[in-house]
């Protein structure tokens, strides 16, 4: 798990509220965290945007509001929260198993339009 | 807290100025005598690389060629805290080859012909074939299990998507892990890092071994193929496949794929590097070979000098 997309506090919160429900809009989960705390409804709506781009809520248009759902559940994200702090301490708990082709990263597709390129140069020349 | 505090200025800061020392020495010797240029030197920078790593343990320990000073507060937190590492290490590794073992495998005419390209290239590389693994589970790239008797694992969106250059290059790279003994410097080098926590000098030249590592292998790779723009193309294409296959993934899997930040990747560095090697890059000539012999004295020398000069503690 990313620092990207491990939950920050807001986000916690909210996907508590998510799990609880499995489905709800932005204004349940206002009406909910707002009966706890002082909260704007746009910093929920904001927050739930991010949290469907990250992968973390599923988003779909029922009528004139996004009904959203989790993609994941609460122990998943646990563990992988957990996963995370681990292999920030050990560097990657597979790091001795795994002799990589490739690491687990992708590139932008500029930079892979740039190696390809490249690639067919020296294809050429050769 | 004396306790602590000798740890601290008898062992772990020696250790730590040591092991830059030493990476220091590296270095300069990687640049006096050039190891580069010819894919018969690339070995001798991964073993270079490996010396600070070395040399911080000892001196961790209080052990060193010149000397033995080791006070049992030591003894007991390296060795506790290098049993634990290793403990976790290997848990994990059981664990793993678990999942892997009890995944649905392949069986069909398939793997038998990749079975054929293995023992084909590892003949090459006078090495023992390794067992081959095709399965149906998802892993972004193939990968090596084991030391002894080593098992290939190959996910099969791989045998399924590759042609069969493509396939006997990356094939070429996994038996070159297993013919430099990969696994088994890289467990040494995470124990070494996990024990050596502190130390930023072990976790930056642990990095580049990793670097080291995979650069090694193309080389390999490639002078058993004789190919290296093929693999190139194997390299994005095996990338491709990965992108396109996590994009639809769940969370757990796209956290992995995210973690972009941070300087130039490996990956285009290695496709690069493999672009742009010179035309003679794997021509091994008697000049070559004797003034690979030189370096290799050049660095024996120095391997047996950083281990008898101690500076730090």
């Amino acid at each position: 798990m990313s620092p990207e997309n491990t939950l920050g506090p807001l986000e916690a919160d909210i996907m508590q509220v998510i799990w609880n429900r499995q489905m709800a809009t932005v204004q349940d989960v206002f009406e909910t965290l707002s009966a706890e705390r002082s909260i704007a409804y746009n910093t929920v709506m904001t927050v739930m945007s991010r949290l469907a781009q990250k992968g973390i809520l599923y988003r779909q248009k029922q009528g004139r509001a996004y009904v959203y759902s989790p993609t994941t559940t609460k122990a998943e994200v646990a563990k992988s929260m957990l996963q995370y702090v681990v292999d920030k301490i050990f560097g990657g708990s597979r790091a001795p198993v795994f002799s990589h082709l490739l690491e687990e990263k992708s590139l932008s597709d500029d930079e892979l339009a740039y190696l390809k390129s490249i690639v067919e140069d020296k294809k050429r020349e050769d | 807290m004396d306790v602590a505090a000798s740890l601290i200025y008898n062992n772990i800061l020696p250790s730590i100025l040591s092991g830059a020392a030493a990476l220091v020495v590296v270095i300069l010797v990687m640049f006096v005598i050039d190891i580069r240029g010819s894919s018969l030197s690339t070995n001798l920078r991964f073993k270079l690389l490996e010396l600070p790593l070395i040399k911080a343990f000892l001196v961790l320990l209080g052990l060193n060629l010149a000397g033995l000073r080791v006070s049992w507060y030591t003894v007991a937190f390296v060795y506790g805290w290098g049993v634990a590492c290793f403990v976790y290490r290997w848990i994990t590794y059981e664990k793993f080859k678990t999942e892997v073992f009890h995944s649905e495998k392949l069986n069909d005419g398939r793997t038998r012909k990749i079975e054929y390209m293995i023992q084909n290239i590892a003949a090459k590389v006078d090495t023992k074939p390794p067992k081959l693994v095709l399965v149906t589970n998802y892993y972004p790239s193939p990968f090596v299990l084991g030391f002894l008797n080593p098992m290939l694992v190959l996910p099969q969106h791989l045998a399924d998507n590759l042609n069969d250059n493509e396939m006997e290059a990356l094939l070429a790279h996994e038996i070159a892990h297993m013919a430099r003994w990969d696994n088994l410097y890289i467990w040494q080098a995470v124990l070494f890092r996990d024990i050596m926590f502190f130390n930023p000098v072990v976790q930056l030249v642990y990095t580049y071994l990793l670097k080291e590592k995979e650069k090694n292998c193309d080389d390999m790779a490639i002078s058993i193929t004789g190919k290296p723009v093929q693999f190139a193309e194997m390299l994005l294409k095996v990338h491709n496949l990965m992108k396109e296959r996590t994009a639809t993934q769940t969370i757990l899997t796209n956290t992995i794929m995210q973690s972009l930040v941070g300087s130039k990747s490996l990956f285009s560095e290695r496709v690069e590097r493999i672009v742009q090697l010179p035309q003679d890059y794997f021509e091994v000539s008697r000049g070559r070979q004797l003034i690979y012999y030189i370096k290799i004295a050049i660095v024996f020398c120095v391997t047996v000098a950083l281990f008898s000069v101690n500076i730090f503690g």
